[in-house]
């Protein structure tokens, strides 16, 4: 059997999966041959035409967004012919993951989630900042927090914020936290028109680009990730999905907002199961032993991020943690999982992309910022009409 | 990057790390347009991860300093330490192409690196990449190999779609199965209405859709497709979008428009040319199902009326009958005869038995179901084969078509008569198996249900099976 796992900046993930497949291997007797891949590079797979179409792996992980997409390709199978789902207790709010584009049928599991938060160096900012103007900091205050930080530091290449994003350039999702702050997302409730012509959408997007712009935030950097946020006096902010930053100097709250956002946003990563796998009851096999709450939060633990079971919370977080994130989990929103949403994300990103190399080679220009978000707006309502 | 460069660039990793004591390979190739270095894979402690980061160099630094000059680069934060080695591949293939690969060794215990294994591995790096044009001559082979493949799979597709059922679907299905869009549109220009109008879209699941609603005028400013067409462009290739005029001795007949938007896969140089060269090939194959459907309708179908002539509708009873028996369903027969259609003629001519004619040919092809069929029988006679249908439901048909009928008015005022005649019709119903347990019986069985109503006052309808009852009485 063929897995397939997204790449990652914590190398603990690989070796969390490599010993799963040890262990199945010696349980079951079946190998399980794991590769790991760049969503570019499971993208590619998708949409490779069929002369050189690389077999796509019988079970791979994808970002929840994408579920909708390959439903609509035909290309996995409903997760109703591999399990019973009533079995599994998981968030109500990771629903929209399991049953994509408003199907009544369910095509994915949750493997974990994230939700945002903005971590601190509670030391570093208590002289510009209380703890409690931190707990609830809005946007403006918190622009005014990272011009102060950037004021004060005399440190080369020191920046507020450290980007937390492993390609090391702003996406789609970083851009959605600013967003949530003014809109319900980036699409109307009914999934058919792209609200980029709102003004307070384009203000959000603006707003995130900005910190980059105003050097609060930085860009294209080498990644050093996998020592944790070791950038001890080069910044003392970040924002992250995961919980990848709590220590003891650390504290944590909400991200920023801007009056009161009805949500927090949070994404989902999920297996997909190949509807073209030759391998149907070695799967049944594998999730039956595989989607144990044990080995749900063992990989929550690794990664630092959420197990989809509802009742593991206390298993794995601090009581801090948990308060923190019990809120925000009761407003726990995700993009929907429409069959075109992952081909706008593609395209915005692709914007942002060329964004953020105008900010680091000093030449962004906002002349054509509307008029480029409106030729994607067009394209993708267009396909929103021909899919 | 290509596969096969990533998985030739891997084993040349593997081998340097194996003679060196180096752990951990990031590899990057250089983006010269952005400045940036993008990363494909790790290699990390025996485990192969494709990789995404993106680091800018700039353009002023040491960094891009050495970077482009093929000069090693160290960087540190923390107990990370990073050696940047950069590799410019010149190609022996491809005229003044440059590329710059970087390896990245990296260590996360803070010590520097030796110097004995940074040279083993360069050693090892410099001499395996010298065969990457092996990798690059086996890419361009593929291609090739690739693009006779496809020129061969259009000739038979071009030359079978002449005489496939639904020849036009046949087309676009081989077309999307050789160069994989998003999707594939038809356009088919219609010089009477002066328009653009669509035919089929495919998308790659196969699933087929009629688009014929998409219309546009051939007047330019008013579409981009119809700018495209009436420009004397071959092909225009619009980021995920290629159109593609259909044209025939310079003539316009129609647009393929195909797309990758939902992949926002940009199109690629080599299938923009192969279409390109078989453009015409493609017109032509068009031109031809165009001309074969002609044909076809000329001699399958009554010129006058447009239904179907005897020759067909004695092949589609034959393929219905079977069906009926096969699946043991129903399957009736109706009869229509027009009444007084010889007076008709005979008082104010063939010119008016003509329009009656039409008329009643209208009516029924509006009246009946998709799967129903009509055919001109001979004269004034039209039969309708209903299948999947009971006597009840011809019986409800039959009696919908005498009222439907009925409703003509033919103003004979532009024959220079004034004067307006009504039309009404006799019919007979036959339906297997109850009546009829083979072609000639049922066909029989409905000419004597006919000829009942019609030595009964005309003007009315009778099943078989009623007609005996009555016969009985």
């Amino acid at each position: 059997m063929k897995l397939w796992i997204l790449n990652d900046y914590n190398y603990s993930k690989y070796l969390y999966f490599k010993n799963i497949s040890d262990e199945f291997l010696k349980e079951k007797n079946i190998k399980i041959d794991i590769e790991i891949k760049t969503r570019e590079s499971v993208w590619e797979s998708i949409f490779s035409f069929n002369g050189n179409k690389e077999k796509i792996a019988d079970v791979f992980e994808v970002p929840h967004q994408w579920v909708g997409l390959l439903k609509r390709l035909g290309l996995i199978l409903s997760t109703d012919l591999l399990c019973d789902l009533n079995s599994f207790n998981f968030f109500s709010f990771l629903k929209k993951t399991i049953y994509p584009d408003f199907s009544s049928k369910s095509f994915s599991l949750p493997l974990y989630f994230e939700a945002v938060s903005l971590f601190y160096r509670k030391n570093d900012i208590k002289k510009y900042i209380t703890p409690t103007e931190m707990k609830d900091i809005k946007w403006n205050d918190f622009i005014i927090l990272c011009e102060k930080l950037k004021n004060s530091s005399r440190v080369k290449d020191y920046y507020p914020l450290d980007n937390t994003n492993i390609c090391g350039y702003i996406t789609s999702d970083d851009v959605l936290c600013s967003v949530l702050n003014r809109n319900d997302g980036y699409f109307s409730d009914d999934g058919t028109v792209l609200e980029f012509h709102k003004d307070e959408v384009l203000s959000a997007i603006k707003d995130y680009i900005d910190l980059s712009q105003k050097k609060y935030l930085p860009l294209f950097e080498e990644n050093f990730f996998e020592r944790e946020f070791i950038k001890k006096k080069l910044s003392n902010m970040a924002f992250s999905f995961r919980r990848d930053l709590v220590d003891n100097e650390m504290d944590f709250t909400r991200f920023p907002d801007v009056i009161k956002r009805n949500y927090e946003l949070v994404r989902s990563f999920n297996l997909v199961f190949s509807s073209s796998t030759e391998e149907f009851s070695e799967i049944k096999i594998f999730i039956e032993w595989f989607y144990k709450p044990e080995n749900i939060i063992n990989l929550a633990k690794v990664m630092k991020v959420f197990s989809p079971f509802k009742d593991d919370l206390s298993k794995y977080l601090s009581k801090k943690e948990m308060e923190h994130y019990r809120d925000i989990f009761s407003r726990g929103w995700l993009c929907d999982s429409t069959v075109v949403y992952p081909t706008f994300e593609k395209m915005f990103n692709e914007f942002l992309y060329k964004k953020c190399l105008d900010i680091v080679n000093e030449r962004i220009d906002y002349s054509d910022f509307k008029k480029d978000l409106m030729e994607i707006k067009a394209l993708v309502e267009y396909l929103v009409v021909s899919y | 990057m290509n596969r096969k460069e990533i998985d030739f660039i891997f084993k040349v990793v593997k081998k340097a790390r194996e003679e060196s004591s180096v752990a951990n390979v990031t590899f990057f190739e250089f983006i010269k347009e952005e400045n940036v270095l993008k990363a494909i894979f790790r290699y990390r402690n025996d485990i192969f991860m494709e990789h995404n980061e993106f680091v800018f160099v700039g353009d002023t630094n040491s960094f891009y300093d050495a970077i482009i000059s093929g000069n090693d680069f160290f960087s540190k934060r923390g107990k990370s330490v990073y050696f940047y080695i950069p590799f410019l591949f010149r190609s022996r293939l491809i005229e003044n192409q440059i590329r710059i690969f970087v390896f990245r060794l990296e260590r996360f215990d803070g010590k520097r690196f030796s110097v004995r294994d940074i040279r083993r591995f360069k050693n090892v790096i410099s001499n395996s990449m010298k065969d990457f044009d092996l990798v690059e001559f086996e890419i361009m082979k593929e291609i090739y190999t690739k693009n006779v493949k496809i020129a061969t799979s259009l000739g038979t597709i071009f030359t079978r779609s002449l005489t496939q059922k639904d020849s036009f679907k046949y087309l676009m299905r081989g077309l999307e199965n050789i160069f994989g869009f998003d999707r594939i549109r038809l356009y088919r220009v219609d010089e009477t209405r002066n328009i653009l109008y669509g035919v089929f879209s495919i998308d790659r699941t196969s699933m087929i859709n009629d688009i014929s609603n998409d219309t546009v005028e051939m007047i330019k400013g008013l579409s981009s497709l119809v700018d495209i067409l009436l420009s004397k462009d071959d092909i225009v290739v619009k980021d995920y979008i290629i159109y593609l005029p259909l044209r025939i001795d310079q003539k316009n007949i129609g647009m393929l428009v195909a797309d990758n938007l939902l992949g926002v896969v940009h199109i690629k140089n080599y299938d923009i040319d192969l279409l390109k060269s078989f453009a015409s090939l493609l017109a032509l194959a068009i031109e031809n199902i165009i001309l074969f459907e002609k044909i076809e309708e000329i001699s399958l179908y009554d010129e006058l009326t447009k239904l179907p002539i005897r020759r067909f509708f004695n092949q589609r009873i034959s393929e219905e009958f079977y069906r009926a028996k096969r699946f043991n369903q129903p399957l009736s027969l109706i009869w229509i005869d027009i009444d007084y259609f010889k007076e008709i003629n005979d008082t104010y001519g063939h010119q008016v038995g003509d329009v009656v004619l039409i008329e009643i040919a209208t009516t029924i092809t509006r009246t009946i179901r998709k799967i129903d069929f009509p055919c001109r029988w001979g004269g004034d006679e039209i039969l309708i084969l209903l299948p999947q249908s009971s006597k009840e439901h011809a019986l409800g048909l039959a009696k919908r078509l005498i009222d439907e009928i009925k409703k003509i008015k033919i103003d004979l005022s532009s024959f220079g008569i004034s004067k307006v005649i009504n039309l009404s019709v006799s019919i007979g119903i036959a339906s297997y198996p109850d009546d009829a347990k083979s072609i000639e019986e049922l066909l029989n069985k409905a000419d004597e249900a006919l000829y009942w109503v019609k030595s009964h006052g005309k003007d009315g309808v009778i099943a078989y099976s009623d007609l005996i009852k009555e016969n009985d009485k």
